[in-house]
């Protein structure tokens, strides 16, 4: 039983700062775009496949394969930035679907350049073995990422809060039509934050690269994560999301450990929908990003 | 016909409407005036069922309708117009009248075809039927106006709650919409409540002439009087009356 | 109304309404052209068997069978424009309604024995009551809320059947359905499963467009513009949408009932994928905002696009696919039906939104 409670309470900690990580992106994006990125989810593919395309394939050494793919998916956000959601920004329906559409582009060219059978495997391990929390025993790698991911939701609340560049997109998030007013670059503003959003799910990716096994459909199972986090959160606010990444972990731990592992998304996406349903606002009830 | 009583909505801390009380006599025509923000949209939104109120009761032809839904009280007889013109900008002028009459209570047994003909009727009251097949989009905001009339009339209402027919009409159009309303209203049998920012109009269109400020009803008699009650003057200190 | 009077005239209408005259022009194309369609689309397959034998390497057999995925397309746009106009909201979950349609008819045949004719009214029945349970949504929530439950319903169904995978079978399906047809011979079979599909489009093509074309498609179509006013010109929107819901959701979960009983099994992972949902929705955009007759022109579309690229490009078709058919998103704003469709005013062209609140 006591075991039972310490491994609930130290992998709602370790999913909880897992899935910030993960919707930590999603969110910014949300917040201050104020659209849904239904093509988040190849973020993580580009990072992990293109590091891997250019370690490998290209043949640079690892360190810069990390950094040149990290370019990679800035470049990719750009350009979804500039190419899809720029031509489609009053027409939501057709970006959702060009979104999804690139999405499942991207997928299916990961799945023809390295299919599972390549066996990619990213050496990004930086604790190996395993921690013993009390009766609890964590993989290092997770405990690590775990902190990673604290750590760059505490760096981007900095910028959000400190820098000139965060503050004056926390007031576009407030409201978009008054900082046009006082003369915001928006096109500037959009792609910053779209290229800062994308690196936290490329740090995740490339962190858990070595404990979960890397196939070209693992988008979809974290974008999954990110969706559920933000909805329950309140689109587009870190401090909701802060707070929905833990309960979902809460109830992924709960739920994987004491009832069925099968269960563990089912129950979450549930919880979340009827969140949706009946709250549509969230946790938080701001409409700002902080 | 209609009896308000005791009607309060407030909008977080803001109290939009206040114990606001009066009644309606069939074929009246009233003019509600108060400077902006003073509460008439939402009453007129209160009355049409926009928004439940807080506390109070709304009761029309001796029956409650406090609790009763926007479409509900539609069909039985209480047709409004908006504020800015609501109307279905890639419809042309005669669809937009024609779901009015679809909508009013014996329009649930019209066939489209009927509920145009009819539709084209109500256009042509108000010289609009050359324009039928325009989209509402092209039309300029007098025709706005009318077609929002047209569409109020289509409903085959009781009560007439018109919420700004003038705004954004030059002097001479203005003239024209309060002929026409006047004109309805006889034809029709109408009752009418008007909210309305240009006084000089209204003050000679209308007999009785009910005052909002800060969401309270501060005035509610003809239209000489009401000019010098000293509150009134008061509310619209810097604004022109009469 | 006694004071109305209709008089029918060659391509127009007189009508003589309160004393006045009216006439109303009714164009021959609204009835010429569903005529000319219904006669290609009849004629298609027995052309494709006899004449085009092979072209890009295609078999006849396999362009029959992608011809009958056009149709099971248009099968679900078909409601699905009628559900985005009334509702006045766009979904992103219809294959839900067809994973629910193919799992009722997969495990009442498998388990109870029950005959397609049987499972037919079940899966319609089954979306219909799911679709009515999920009604309110359409009436709580508001755009991109709405488009994003109905994302994540297929998720759940996909959560579920891989819970309970001795109930769904999880990615092996539910094998053992009772074929809708088998007469032994490939062609033959494959030809008739092609006419009973197109049959099933028809016969939704028809009903949809007499609904769209009635009163209460009229007053869908106020509703998907702005809910308030119809609200307040007396329509009972509550009402009209949920009716709208339930009746789409049980007609898209007959797709997935013929999908069961065409494979002969039902897999509920291989249709709750991102991409069929894709494939779904650009059906519906390419059709033309709105347009039903759109929806089937862009279903064959897509459907043959779908067929040419597997065969020329292998294992990149996907890719390649998905690329033109951004392309197309890019270059055809008002889908295939916008091209053919000039400005005319008299027909109210839907415009087909997701509202940001």
């Amino acid at each position: 039983m006591l075991d039972v409670a310490a491994l609930i309470f130290s992998y709602t900690f370790i999913f909880g700062s897992l899935y910030l990580g993960i919707a930590l992106g999603f969110t910014i994006i949300t917040g201050v775009l104020r659209i849904f990125h239904l093509g988040y989810g190849a973020i993580f593919l580009i990072a992990a496949y293109g590091t891997w395309m250019f370690w490998k394939d290209v043949g640079f050494g690892f360190i810069e394969s990390i950094v040149l793919s990290f370019a990679l998916v800035a470049l990719f956000s750009f350009l979804i930035y500039q190419v899809v959601i720029k031509k489609f920004w009053e027409m939501e329906d057709y970006l959702l679907a060009a979104l999804i559409a690139v999405f499942i582009i991207i997928e299916e060219l990961v799945n023809y350049a390295y299919p599972e059978i390549v066996g990619v495997y990213l050496p990004t391990t930086i604790i190996e073995g395993s921690i013993s929390i009390g009766p609890a025993s964590i993989p290092g790698q997770l405990a690590a990422t775990s902190v990673i991911a604290i750590l760059m939701v505490i760096c981007y609340l900095l910028i959000f809060t400190k820098t000139k560049t965060g503050l004056i997109m926390r007031a576009i998030s407030q409201d978009i039509f008054a900082s046009q007013l006082v003369g915001v670059n928006f096109d500037r503003m959009f792609i910053v934050a779209m290229i800062l959003a994308s690196l936290p799910p490329a740090i995740i990716m490339l962190l858990i690269a070595p404990i979960w096994a890397l196939n070209p459909f693992i988008g979809w199972p974290l974008f999954t994560y990110a969706i559920v986090v933000s909805v329950l959160g309140g689109l587009g606010n870190l401090r909701g999301t802060i707070m929905a990444s833990y309960i979902i972990g809460f109830i992924h731990a709960a739920v994987g450990f004491s009832l069925d592992p099968r269960l563990m998304l089912l129950a979450s996406l549930v919880v979340v929908v009827a969140v949706l349903v009946f709250r549509p606002e969230g946790l938080a009830r701001a409409e700002t990003i902080w | 016909m209609l009896e308000v009583s005791n009607l309060t909505k407030r909008f977080g801390g803001v109290i939009a409407v206040n114990e606001v009380s009066f009644e309606v006599e069939k074929g009246e025509i009233i003019g509600l005036i108060g400077p902006n923000g003073a509460g008439k949209s939402t009453l007129v939104n209160l009355i049409s069922g926009f928004y439940l109120p807080d506390s109070g009761k709304i009761r029309f032809l001796g029956e409650d309708i406090t609790k009763k839904k926007m479409h509900e009280r539609a069909k039985m007889g209480i047709a409004r117009t908006f504020q800015n013109p609501r109307l279905i900008s890639n419809m042309t002028a005669i669809m937009n009248v024609m779901y009015a009459v679809l909508g009013s209570e014996r329009g649930s047994k019209l066939s489209l075809v009927e509920a145009y003909g009819e539709a084209a009727y109500y256009l042509d009251i108000f010289d609009m039927l050359k324009k039928r097949d325009v989209l509402v989009a092209d039309l300029p905001i007098y025709e706005l106006r009318l077609l929002e009339l047209a569409r109020a009339l289509a409903l085959k209402p009781k009560i007439l709650l018109i919420d700004e027919a003038m705004a954004g009409l030059n002097p001479a159009e203005a003239e024209r919409v309060s002929k026409l309303i006047n004109r309805i209203r006889e034809e029709f049998d109408l009752t009418i409540i008007w909210i309305e920012h240009v006084l000089k109009i209204i003050m000679r269109s209308v007999e009785r002439i009910l005052v909002m400020h800060y969401g309270k009803l501060i005035a509610d008699d003809t239209p000489e009087k009401v000019v010098r009650m000293p509150e009134v003057v008061e509310a619209y200190i810097g604004e022109e009356v009469v | 109304m006694s004071i109305l009077k209709l008089e029918p005239r060659r391509g127009r209408m007189i009508i003589h309404a309160f004393g006045r005259k009216y006439d109303w022009i009714i164009e021959p194309r609204y009835w010429r052209n569903p005529i000319i369609g219904v006669i290609t689309l009849l004629a298609l397959p027995l052309l494709m068997y006899f004449f085009a034998t092979g072209v890009f390497g295609i078999r006849p057999v396999a362009l029959l069978s992608a011809l009958i995925f056009a149709n099971i397309l248009a099968m679900i746009g078909t409601p699905l424009v009628l559900q985005i106009i009334g509702t006045g909201r766009v979904s992103f979950g219809p294959h839900f309604f067809v994973a629910v349609g193919g799992y009722t008819a997969a495990l009442l045949s498998k388990n109870y024995g029950f005959s397609p004719a049987l499972t037919l009214p079940a899966s319609f029945f089954m979306g219909a009551l799911i679709g009515l349970g999920l009604s309110p949504i359409t009436i709580i929530s508001r755009g991109i809320y709405f488009v994003l439950i109905t994302l994540l319903l297929p998720f759940i169904l996909w959560e579920l059947t891989y819970w309970r995978s001795d109930v769904f079978g999880a990615e092996t399906g539910i094998p053992g359905v009772p074929l809708l047809i088998f007469t032994g011979d490939v062609v033959l079979d494959i030809m008739i499963y092609y006419y009973v599909s197109i049959a099933m489009v028809l016969i939704l093509l028809f009903f949809t467009d007499r609904v769209m074309r009635s009163r209460y498609g009229f007053m869908m179509g106020v509703i998907n513009e702005d809910e308030e006013v119809a609200l307040s010109y007396g329509i009972d929107v509550a009402k009209i949408k949920v009716i709208t819901f339930t009746l789409t959701s049980g007609a898209i979960a007959v797709a997935g009932w013929f999908l069961a009983h065409y494979q002969g099994s039902f897999t509920g992972p291989v249709w709750l994928q991102p991409s069929f949902l894709i494939l779904i929705l650009l059906t519906t955009t390419l059709g033309g905002k709105g347009a039903v007759y759109g929806v089937i022109a862009s279903a064959y579309f897509i459907a043959t696009l779908r067929e040419v690229t597997r065969t020329q490009f292998g294992e990149m078709s996907v890719v390649v696919l998905f690329i033109i058919l951004l392309i197309l998103l890019y270059i055809l704003p008002e889908g295939f039906w916008g091209l053919y469709r000039k400005r005319r005013y008299r027909e109210y062209v839907p415009s087909i939104r997701i509202r940001r609140a």
